[in-house]
């Protein structure tokens, strides 16, 4: 959900800040600034701005029964797997724009297009392979905060706290299976974003 | 008049310091229908001048007209072929061909017929759905042809359209580029360097003098299509082109 939010957010934002100098002037620092904060650094921050209101709780009410998956959608996690992913997205749609070969920019011109149909069906589809790769890192990195958030108290399930949890009963094995499966989903996660950014991009690969 | 260059400059600034005089006084007319080479050493700005006529660089002094219009007006009076292959590499060929054509929102069925009809003018058949990086030079270079035909322009410009190809692949697109200039009667302003080539397309070949590029001069070919490269007539031409080139190039 929270990686949604960042690719939702991120590559238009990438988009335009590749495009637009204005863009960039206002956004660059910015970004710049908030890229190194660590997304667990926000998770106290998070829980004090969000408590512990889920898409469970507020949409529904805790007597449906779609309570208990949405339960697990809790805003502070969406806002700190968002952080985590918003900015390798944001960075690799910046250098994908950037990387589009003017040649194409002119080759529209010459045959009518205007600002909105080059940025729509020149830049866009060009800079997708590498707005694939900030995909593909943006969705480790939310992996990663997940797995790492769900160290802290207040969870009640996931990877992480089943790590903590055996820790505490001094029962490791189920630590070893946690990372394990940990390690394992990661790998699936990717080579699925794999398999998606070769599908687009394909041409990209054969040209070079 | 299909294209009129008046008092041209064009001037490069790299580091906002250093300029460089790319083109100088430059006066050309070309008439509709006209078929015009412009023949000059690399570095002469026929480049330059031709990516002014399409509306991608501004003059920096001086005023250009196609049919009496700014370039930038006048976009979809021009097709441009540029020198390397410049079809979209996440696009089709049909999808390439069409491209122009949706941007002036002509309706996807009628473009589509449109873009089969150019491809089949420039003889490409059956390879609508493949993607350029499938294709040999020669037929990106074909299917560029087509693109730039598809919106009907006007005025074709090319850049050194046939510079990246083999000798006989060569002679064979510049046959069907003439072929289809004369069918259809859209003007041509052909950049090249090589003078064979020039003399062999040309109705006039326009020599362009190297830093600052100026036109050096201009030379009528008043010979019928299509040219025998062997007959005397064309050595003729040839020869004289040769030593206008050569006097320019020095």
């Amino acid at each position: 959900m929270g990686f949604l939010f960042a690719v939702i957010t991120g590559v238009p934002l990438g988009l335009l800040i590749g495009y637009s100098r204005l863009f960039e002037r206002v956004f660059s620092p910015v970004i710049e600034m908030a890229r190194p904060i660590c997304p667990i650094a926000w998770l106290p921050v998070a829980i004090i701005l969000f408590g512990l209101a889920s898409f469970g709780s507020s949409i529904w009410g805790n007597a449906s029964y779609r309570y208990d998956v949405f339960d697990q959608m809790k805003y502070a996690m969406v806002f700190i797997i968002w952080w985590g992913a918003f900015f390798p997205i944001v960075i690799n749609t910046v250098d994908g724009v950037r990387g589009v070969k003017k040649l194409f920019i002119d080759a529209a011109k010459v045959l009518g297009l205007d600002e909105k149909g080059i940025f729509f069906r020149v830049i866009f589809p060009a800079s997708l392979p590498s707005v694939m790769t900030g995909l593909r890192v943006g969705m480790g990195i939310a992996w990663m905060v997940i797995v790492a958030a769900e160290f802290f108290p207040g969870t009640t399930s996931g990877l992480g706290y089943m790590i903590t949890t055996s820790h505490q009963v001094a029962e490791y094995e189920y630590a070893f299976a946690s990372i394990l499966a940990i390690g394992v989903t990661g790998l699936a996660i990717n080579k699925l974003m794999m398999l998606l950014s070769v599908r687009v991009g394909k041409w990209e690969a054969l040209e070079r | 008049m299909m294209l009129r260059a008046q008092k041209l400059h064009k001037f490069f600034s790299s580091n906002g310091e250093r300029e460089v005089h790319a083109l100088a006084e430059v006066n050309l007319e070309c008439p509709e229908g006209d078929f015009l080479c412009l023949l000059g050493p690399t570095g002469c700005g026929k480049t330059t001048f031709l990516r002014i006529a399409a509306g991608l660089e501004k003059p920096s002094s001086g005023t250009i007209t196609v049919k009496g219009l700014p370039p930038e007006k006048a976009i979809e009076h021009i097709g441009f072929v540029f020198q390397q292959n410049a079809l979209f590499p996440w696009l089709n060929v049909i999808d390439n061909v069409m491209f122009g054509l949706s941007a002036r929102n002509i309706p996807k069925d009628v473009a589509r017929a449109r873009a089969r009809e150019c491809l089949a003018l420039v003889r490409l058949k059956g390879i609508e759905n493949a993607y350029p990086y499938e294709l040999s030079g020669e037929v990106q270079q074909r299917a560029a042809i087509a693109r730039a035909l598809a919106p009907r322009p006007d005025l074709l410009l090319l850049d050194e359209p046939f510079g990246a190809l083999d000798e006989k692949t060569r002679k064979q697109l510049q046959d069907e580029l003439l072929s289809l200039h004369l069918k259809n009667e859209f003007t041509v302003v052909f950049v090249t360097h090589n003078i064979e080539e020039a003399v062999y397309l040309g109705q006039r070949v326009a020599i362009l003098d190297t830093s600052p590029g100026r036109i050096a001069s201009e030379m009528p070919v008043e010979l019928s299509h299509p040219r025998d490269r062997m007959s005397q007539e064309f050595v003729n031409h040839l020869l004289a082109a040769r030593e206008q080139f050569e006097k320019v190039v020095g």
